[in-house]
């Protein structure tokens, strides 16, 4: 009988230390994706507010159709007239205009809004003349800013800049601007004046 | 005619008999096997559609080990009890990359995994032998307890900067069944091979853990529970008592 039982204690210590060894075994597997040809460009940024009151609409347009060489871009357009202590709902619209016609990258942003945040810092001779709030946000849980859609309020007549930047923050995004990488990053002229 | 085959009848009933007897004087009251094998699995689990959350992305083929024993309360039921564990590697992972790379847009993601997937199974249940000499075939039906241990799963977004999450090793439960065909073969009264065919079926409820995923993007897995089971072939030494 103990013979026996020393006989069946073994197979099933064999048969666990077989099973054990099996789970233990880390066996590694890696996969990569290179990145994929022909992604689309960011050409263009425009910025469209309207006036709250009045309801007039100023446009402000960046563009640069060679975004693969040194070439600058385009400012002429980026300028956006103000008025002074004034309320404007402002929409950013992102376009690959080097396509014909041209494709709006918005609406990818807005898919792809839980890891994009659209930033817009006022320059500082602006100081608190222009102060730019973000009214949208994404799906993450609790939601983030956006930045597709601002206000733009103006208080004092003041001229300088306002930078927006387009940070792209895959699985990093937390509602700042540090993590993740600059998709664009763009300056538009502020005159705002009475 | 019908003389010659009542004859053939009796003689064939006589031998059985004398088979039966003699089998049941050599066959000891337990047997315990360690067997090793050939693993099948299909359905959801072997999938590997990107967007198809009931993908398990683990590989078609496989393999076990496994301890199968059987103590007899009558000539020829016992009770069976089998403890095994199958094997199986992830695959397809190109696609789960590729998914990953257009879902957050990078440059470039890279998808590791550690380990594979196993299912451990403590069945037991009813088996039923018909001896033939030193040879005894069985069939037996088994129930209990499966269990399921998924890999661990690291995906880099490379995009100038690297951000990280893991779907981390998670292990779940479900009810299993088992049922298959044996048989043993005796060299001596103690000693002999064992070779059996079950088919498993089992869907153990997994809860996925989830480590560093920042934000809600991205295919994800918080809970697994799709059918693992297949068909296994193994072969093993079998030992009587």
């Amino acid at each position: 009988m103990k013979k026996h039982n020393f006989i069946i204690g073994s197979l099933a210590s064999l048969f666990l230390l077989f099973s054990l060894f099996i789970t233990g075994c880390k066996k590694e597997e890696q996969v990569v994706s290179p990145p994929l040809p022909g992604n689309e460009f960011l050409t263009t940024v425009k910025l469209e507010l309207v006036n709250t009151v009045t309801n007039d609409t100023v446009i402000g347009i960046w563009r640069d159709l060679t975004p693969e060489d040194t070439n600058p871009a385009d400012t002429s357009l980026a300028l956006l007239n103000l008025k002074e202590n004034s309320t404007y709902k402002a929409t950013i619209f992102l376009l690959d205009e080097t396509k014909n016609p041209a494709e709006d990258i918005t609406t990818e942003i807005k898919e792809r809004g839980n890891y994009h945040q659209l930033f817009y810092f006022p320059s500082p001779n602006l100081g608190a003349n222009l102060v730019v709030n973000v009214t949208d946000t994404d799906t993450n849980s609790p939601p983030l800013p956006l930045g597709i859609t601002t206000n733009f309020i103006t208080n004092a007549a003041a001229i300088g800049k306002v930078n927006v930047i387009l940070r792209h923050q895959p699985n990093v995004k937390n509602g700042t601007f540090a993590p993740g990488s600059t998709d664009i990053d763009v300056n538009f002229q502020v005159n705002i004046s009475n | 005619m019908k003389n010659n085959f009542l004859k053939i009848t009796v003689i064939c009933a006589v031998l059985f008999s004398c088979i039966q007897l003699n089998a049941q004087q050599e066959r000891g009251k337990l047997f315990i096997s360690i067997l090793g094998g050939y693993s099948s699995a299909g359905g959801n689990f072997t999938k590997t559609e990107y967007a198809n959350n009931a993908s398990g992305y683990a590989a078609k083929n496989g393999f076990n080990i496994q301890l199968h024993s059987g103590i007899y309360v009558t000539k020829n039921l016992a009770i069976g009890v089998a403890i095994g564990s199958r094997f199986f590697q992830p695959t397809g992972l190109q696609s789960l990359s590729d998914g990953y790379l257009d879902d957050f847009d990078v440059d470039s993601t890279t998808v590791t995994t550690t380990g594979g997937f196993i299912n451990l199974n403590f069945m037991a249940g009813p088996t039923y032998t018909i001896p033939l000499g030193k040879l005894s075939l069985d069939v037996h039906l088994l129930a209990g307890l499966s269990t399921l241990r998924t890999p661990q799963m690291k995906v880099d977004l490379e995009d100038n900067t690297v951000a990280t999450f893991y779907q981390n090793t998670s292990t779940g439960n479900g009810f299993g069944l088992q049922a298959g065909l044996g048989a043993r073969y005796f060299f001596s009264k103690k000693v002999g091979v064992e070779f059996r065919v079950d088919y498993l079926t089992a869907s153990p409820s997994v809860t996925i853990e989830n480590q560093n995923r920042v934000v809600t993007a991205g295919r994800i897995l918080n809970t697994y529970k799709e059918q693992i089971g297949g068909i296994g072939a193994s072969l093993g030494v079998s030992l009587a008592f």
